[in-house]
């Protein structure tokens, strides 16, 4: 068969280097694989000594892992729902707004994500002790939501946007309150927008570390865990066990929305 | 009795611009109106005004006698039959069809009982559980009208409903629209900027232009009197003279309107009483039944002539000499547009 009906195969020069990009990204976490199983727990020695699962069960008894690891859950679920009210009570106020001044209050609300987190953390601090509220779980919180709204209200109001507004106006026309038009007939199509803003907001303050370090009291969320953790050598493959768990577990939401959104791209070509 | 729709000297500003400028009309029960103007006339905009999408800046809006300048649009005995149908993607026919009265607190059961009838009405029930995106654009076209109507609202609002359809499709609806019209008894309030839609359908029109109503009359004023020079070309698709032209042609000076159809084509010869015209073939536009004629009359101006084409002759040739004649009272006396 002639090689130009069959325009899927890539020549091998091409699949070399796909693979070579592939390697680039994903050997460093490879690594961290591979060290959570390795028998040495002070330095990253190759080939490894021997294999053993004992650092799981090392692992599964470090109550403070678990500690920092509830308190980044709870952190990221609280800012991220946060974020999801703010960022689309946002977006349906300036979907279809005109005014004098909407770009710049669109470039403020992208202000707490585009600047350096040094600043952003810096900012919270000062505010936090005006205000005398004590750091911890709230301060954190807030502070994520304060750059997660803005990728909540960019999925929103991208979404919003593409929404026909006759729609809006069949609805009210038809005896539909606002609130009705909302629940019955915009919601149905800004789940998927809530959904991938939603992960990516909760996978931002997740690993969040720069501004936590500013927002945090006491109790480390798991990014500053495994900040420290990295400064004490002996336990070392502890945190690779960890970083494992973590990677397998931020994996199956990363799955869950690609499944569910899979019809997305045909029903858009409406 | 009270008129169903009232409008008295409506302003609705976009900015600078004025877009429905001073409006006043009345439209009575059970009346088939049509909004006829070009884009930007501000058709659109009156009737967004009645629907309550939009909020007038000045003047009143009575729907039933009832000023509703501070009624939301699901406060309003007033359904809308949108552009673009505004069918809902994510629902079946019968679900967008029983919408409004599911928000309205009807049960479910009910609901599903009047939207099947309604559905019926339009000969869609079988489509029932299909999603609207499976319909053709007639087919949503009936969705639409069923899911408006369904709500038995005393105006129904329908914008260029027919843009969207083919030809033999449009022709069907007009019809039809006209006799569900009629059979239902609601008053229809219908955009157009097709103006033989607006003459077919309804029982009386309103003309705009740049915000304003140039002439409201029954399809047949419009027509054959036509007040103004705006609605002359527009309506009557009539030749307008004016000016330098009427002082050559007609002998005298103010606007006329004349209509395509009631100029003859004579031989240039025979062409010897004062303000006959003469002039050459330029364009011979071959239409069915009639054909339109564009001559040169001299000075940069063209008059169209609508001619039956079975008589239309080896004379009406592209760059043949050929006299105009018309009879007198064909000439109407219009206001001048600016």
């Amino acid at each position: 068969m002639p090689s130009d009906t069959a325009p899927d195969r890539a020549p091998w020069a091409l699949k070399v280097a796909a693979a070579a990009v592939l390697a680039f990204l994903h050997l460093p976490v490879l690594v961290i694989f591979l060290y959570a199983f390795t028998t040495d727990d002070r330095v990253y020695s190759f080939p490894l000594p021997g294999l053993t699962l004992h650092w799981f069960g090392v692992a599964a008894t470090r109550s403070d892992m678990w500690a920092a690891l509830r308190l980044s859950l709870a952190v990221a679920t609280v800012s991220t729902l946060a974020a999801t009210l703010l960022g689309t009570l946002l977006a349906l106020g300036m979907a279809r707004a005109r005014f004098a001044g909407r770009d710049a209050l669109t470039v403020l609300f992208t202000l707490p994500i585009a600047l350096p987190g040094i600043i952003t953390g810096m900012a919270l601090l000062a505010t936090i002790s005006l205000t005398g509220i004590e750091r911890g779980f709230v301060t954190i919180a807030l502070g994520h939501a304060t750059f997660c709204i803005v990728i909540v209200y960019n999925n929103v109001v991208g979404r919003l946007r593409r929404i026909p507004r006759s729609w809006t106006e069949a609805s009210l026309d038809l005896g539909a309150s606002h609130w009705q038009t909302f629940r019955h007939v915009l919601a149905p199509h800004l789940a998927s927008a809530w959904l991938a803003g939603g992960m990516l907001a909760f996978a931002l303050s997740f690993d969040e570390i720069i501004v936590t370090l500013f927002t945090a009291g006491r109790e480390p969320t798991l990014p500053i865990w495994f900040f420290n953790e990295l400064f004490r050598p002996r336990n070392r493959p502890v945190t690779n066990v960890v970083a494992v768990m973590v990677v397998v577990v931020t994996l199956i939401p990363v799955v869950l929305a690609a499944w569910l959104t899979r019809g997305d791209e045909d029903q858009g070509a409406r | 009795m009270t008129p169903a729709i009232e409008f008295e000297s409506v302003v609705r500003r976009y900015g600078a611009l004025r877009a429905v400028d001073g409006v006043s009309f009345r439209v009575g029960r059970g009346e088939f109106f049509a909004l006829l103007g070009p884009s930007g006339s501000g058709k659109t905009t009156s009737l967004r005004l009645i629907a309550g999408f939009e909020r007038p800046d000045g003047g009143r809006i009575r729907l039933d006698g009832v000023d509703v300048a501070a009624t939301p649009p699901y406060g309003r005995s007033v359904n809308t039959v949108f552009q673009d149908y505004a069918l809902f993607p994510h629902l079946s026919v019968l679900d967008n069809v029983s919408y409004g009265l599911r928000r309205r607190g009807i049960g479910a059961a009910e609901a599903r009982k009047r939207s099947l009838a309604r559905l019926d009405m339009v000969q869609l029930a079988s489509a029932a559980d299909r999603s609207p995106t499976q319909l053709s654009g007639g087919q949503r076209q009936r969705v639409a009208l069923a899911r408006a109507l369904v709500n038995e609202p005393s105006v129904l609002l329908l914008d260029e409903p027919l843009g969207a359809l083919d030809l033999k499709l449009r022709e069907e609806m007009q019809t039809e629209l006209k006799t569900l019209q009629r059979s239902l008894g609601i008053t229809f309030v219908f955009v157009t900027h097709d103006q033989g839609e607006a003459l077919s359908m309804a029982d009386r029109v309103a003309v705009f232009n740049a915000g304003r109503i140039e002439q409201l009359d029954t399809p047949r004023t419009l027509y054959q009197r036509p007040a103004t020079e705006f609605v002359a070309r527009f309506v009557g698709s009539a030749n307008v003279l004016k000016g330098r032209l009427a002082e050559r042609v007609l002998g005298r000076t103010g606007c006329y309107s004349l209509r395509a159809e009631d100029l003859r084509l004579v031989d240039a010869t025979a062409v010897t009483r004062a303000g006959h015209a003469t002039g050459t073939v330029i364009d011979v536009q071959y239409r069915g039944a009639a054909s339109r004629v564009r001559i040169d009359v001299g000075g940069g101006d063209v008059l169209q002539a609508e001619v039956d084409s079975g008589r239309l002759g080896a004379a009406a040739s592209i760059g043949a000499s050929v006299g105009l004649a018309w009879s007198e009272d064909a000439l109407i006396a219009v206001n001048e547009s600016p």
